[in-house]
């Protein structure tokens, strides 16, 4: 068994070897470019494949100016027929050029092993950018009307401000995948378009009998300036490219080259596709922007252009004196409802008027519609009898011409007032007789479709309405801060106190120190213990010394306590006593102990 | 564990049980209440959702959105007086509540009800609500205390010290009357009848002033029998019938 074993192992290695031998005899080199001419906003994938050899050393990329070289890998493939072993190994690399012109690749030479062979020189051409142009797999061009394009009106001459409707519709063929990236945007000064609507109207239309996607939008153009302005439109897309699948067989290119699997169908629908971005651009086009005319120009233009009308209403036409009245100015029709202002009342002595809220209900689109101006107006007098004409002025640009509108008088009756009415009052502040038979226009639903609607959601109950600041929380966490504020106050008053009399501090200190050692002191004369009575006087006297005398309470000795003192003074023969108490052991009588804790008291207390 | 203690814990957890019960039951009766205002509310039966919105709020108190609903309810009945009164109430539980503002200020304006032209200071004061002026007060107060202490702890430059506090009580000082001044205009009262009048004397032979829109706000002053000395927003004073006004806080 293990002879045989031997055996194969010998017989592998001979037959590899053999075909090593064949294999290295057989060594051949190509190169090849996949396109000889492309633009310089592409590339182009240059293979260098050497047959017969198991590996590549290396391969030296000649340099070329204005020319690059991408590394993008090495494959390898192994073709058994008949028996008969053959290898290949591909290297790629991906060309570019930084500028049109003609180019020659040198011979590039690669080292096999051992063995150096090189590659014919080879030309191609680098043209210039085409736009949204892109090449297939098969490396034709296409052009980029071909693909896809953006169609947009001609536009006659307008006037600065007025509102141009237009339809941009983007056709791509139906030929090639797209998608879109952006929306269409415009490209020229002087001119203006708002956001489009995300989502366009998408039909389908053949041009020169070729169908194409339609996506169109409806929007609006104004110029804000006079003059000729040059105007395009363009959007991004990405051109979705199918990319051949590479052959997932582990007998690529062999004996099953022709397998099923190798369909064009699977590329497009399993091999994924490249996204080549394309600017989809209009042709260009002129927007003319012609100045209004400045003759008969009315006073009260506010630079309204389109076609209007007008149409005034009052809420009610019986009134008192000072009660206000709502009037509705209406102004509808289509144009630039953005310049659309409402009419000026006149300076009237009768009315006194205030400033009107405006609403606009459009009818679909930004330019038709109903622009509302309400208004209250107050009555100053019972001489009036009606409310004045308004007028509106507008420009026509289908007439050329400016327009004036007025409203007709609106006829009122007032009720006279009760008491004169001083001065002048704003709304609902003057008296007025008899009482109103009205409480609003609208008694019924009719008024209120614009209400917000009900609410779905019940919400928390509070039994009252308290305002946050009669809250308990609240007024605990004042009361807390009140406090905070006066005690820190209080705190920096006594530390600015201390920092102005030190001595006072100290004095302090002395005294709470005093007062815990004679404590001890007591307890020790209360327990009978003159030991530790004595030792507590010690420390007491050391520490009331040591403040005093500014030193370490343990610096406090016999000798400097005499030095200090005087041989003879009362805390000394206490002090010398607790010292032999320390260490001989000395013991007091209990008459002793009172009478030295009344002189460590009166000493101590008295100490500077 | 004696027999005892056993019995009085069994009893503790009876009575928390039905506690838990009968809240839930109350619960589920005043959302049973809501829907009910709701549904009537959608199919136009506007009374008999303003019924079941007044039932809710008598049982269970004051909730921004049943005051909502019972506010949108008077409108569309025509009741502009009540209607204003009930979003005033629900804007004054949640003031920022965009759908409260915007209904009351639609109300106002298709009913004729135009406030005067405010002052300057009352723009500035009415950037905030009285709760949000409270709540700045608050911070301002609370930014003073937490500096006050730290003053205590640290050492601050006198700058530093002077500046912080002068910005605080600033502050402070703004906030208080922000607060002050949206008071003054939190406890209105809302004239409710349809043919409301003001008269010079608290009788009803006095002579009439003239009238008040039903929907007015009115700041009542004292009161005379089953009259109300009341000021309204454009200061116009005058006696008017107490039962014609509804306060807003009651």
């Amino acid at each position: 068994m293990q002879d045989d074993r031997k055996s194969f192992i010998f017989l592998v290695c001979l037959i590899v070897f053999c075909n090593g031998l064949e294999a290295r005899a057989d060594i051949s080199l190509e190169a090849s470019l996949s396109h000889l001419s492309f633009s310089v906003d592409q590339g182009a994938m240059l293979t260098i494949t050497v047959n017969g050899a198991s590996r590549i050393s290396t391969i030296e990329m000649p340099e070329i100016t204005g020319i690059t070289f991408q590394n993008r890998g090495q494959s390898s493939r192994i073709n058994i027929i008949n028996g008969s072993m053959t290898s290949s190994l591909s290297n790629s690399y991906l060309v570019q050029a930084q500028k049109p012109g003609i180019y020659t690749i040198p011979p590039i030479k690669v080292n096999t092993g051992g063995e150096i062979a090189s590659t014919k020189g080879m030309s191609f051409e680098v043209t210039g950018t085409v736009k949204g142009s892109t090449t297939n797999s098969g490396g034709g061009e296409r052009s980029p009307e071909e693909v896809a394009y953006i169609r947009i009106p001609e536009f006659a001459d307008h006037y600065p401000g007025e509102i141009v409707p237009i339809k941009i519709k983007a056709y791509f063929n139906q030929k090639y995948r797209a998608d879109i990236n952006s929306l269409p945007t415009l490209r020229g000064d002087g001119v203006v378009m708002p956001q489009l609507r995300e989502k366009p109207v998408q039909t389908q239309e053949a041009v020169n009998g070729v169908p194409y996607h339609v996506l169109s939008w409806d929007t609006t153009l104004a110029g804000i300036k006079a003059g000729r302005h040059p105007l395009t439109f363009s959007m991004e897309a990405s051109l979705l490219i199918p990319q051949k699948r590479r052959s997932i067989s582990p007998f690529g290119g062999g004996l099953f080259d022709d397998s099923a699997f190798n369909d064009p169908f699977f590329d497009s629908v399993f091999g994924g596709a490249q996204r080549k971005p394309i600017d989809v651009v209009s042709p260009e086009a002129v927007f003319n922007v012609i100045p209004l005319p400045t003759t008969n120009q009315p006073k009260d233009f506010s630079g309204a252009i389109g076609d209007f009308t007008l149409k005034v209403t009052a809420n009610r036409q019986d009134l008192e004196v000072g009660e206000p009245l709502k009037l509705s100015v209406e102004i509808s029709g289509s144009g630039n409802f953005d310049r659309v202002e409402p009419p000026s009342f006149a300076d009237n002595p009768d009315w006194k008027t205030y400033p009107p809220t405006a609403s606009f209900n459009s009818q679909g689109n930004s330019y038709t519609g109903v622009k509302v101006f309400d208004q209250a107006i107050v009555a100053k007098n019972d001489a009036v009898h009606e409310i004045p004409p308004l007028s509106f002025s507008y420009f026509d640009p289908m007439k050329q011409d400016y327009i004036s509108v007025s409203s007709a008088p609106i006829h009122v009756k007032l009720a006279k007032s009760a008491i004169a009415p001083t001065p002048p009052p704003p709304p609902a502040t003057s008296a007025a007789l008899p009482p109103p038979s009205r409480s609003g226009p609208d008694k019924t639903n009719g008024g209120f479709e614009q209400m917000a609607p009900l609410n779905v959601q019940m919400g928390d109950f509070q039994k009252e309405i308290t305002p946050l600041f009669l809250r308990n929380w609240l007024l605990i966490l004042v009361a807390l801060c009140i406090l905070v504020i006066v005690a820190s106050f209080l705190l920096q008053l006594r530390r600015l106190n201390l920092q102005k009399h030190p001595e006072k501090e100290l004095q302090r200190r002395k005294s709470h120190l005093l007062a815990s050692d004679l404590k001890l002191v007591e307890q020790a004369y209360t327990a009978g213990n003159s030991l530790l009575f004595l030792g507590a006087s010690r420390t007491a006297m050391q520490n009331q010394m040591g403040l005093s005398w500014n030193m370490a309470p343990t610096a406090i000795s016999l000798t400097s306590l005499k030095g200090r003192l005087g041989p003879d003074a009362p805390l000394v023969e206490i002090f010398a006593a607790a010292d032999a108490a320390a260490y001989g052991g000395a013991t007091l009588s209990r008459e002793k102990m009172h009478a030295y804790l009344q002189t460590m008291k009166k000493e101590l207390e008295a100490l500077p | 564990m004696n027999s005892r203690n056993f019995y009085r814990i069994l009893l503790m957890i009876t009575s928390l049980l039905l506690w838990q019960s009968t809240t839930a039951k109350a619960g589920a009766s005043e959302e049973q209440l809501f829907q009910q205002g709701n549904e009537a509310y959608s199919r136009g039966d506007h009374g008999q959702a303003i019924a079941r919105y007044e039932e809710l709020v008598a049982a269970a108190g004051l909730s921004p959105s049943v005051l909502f609903n019972l506010a949108n309810s008077y409108a569309q009945s025509g009741k502009i007086g009540r209607a204003v009164l009930n979003y005033e109430r629900a804007q004054r539980l949640a003031p920022g509540d965009s759908d409260i503002i915007g209904n009351l200020e639609l109300v106002r304006k298709e009913s004729g009800l135009f406030a005067g032209e405010p002052s300057g200071a009352d723009k500035v004061f009415h950037l905030l609500s009285l709760n949000q002026w409270t709540m700045l007060g608050l911070l301002a107060l609370l930014a003073f205390t937490l500096f006050q202490a730290a003053t205590v702890k640290f050492r601050l430059g006198g700058k530093t010290r002077v500046g912080v506090r002068i910005a605080c009580l600033l502050l402070l000082l703004v906030a208080g009357t922000g607060t002050a001044v949206r008071y003054q205009g939190f406890k209105p009262s809302v004239v409710t009848a349809a043919d409301a009048r003001l008269l010079i004397s608290p009788f009803a032979s006095a002579t009439s002033i003239g009238a008040i829109q039903e929907g007015r706000l009115v700041f009542p002053q004292k009161n005379h029998g089953s009259f109300t000395y009341v000021k309204d927003e454009a200061n116009r004073q005058g006696w008017i019938v107490s039962s014609s006004l509804e306060a807003v806080v009651r």
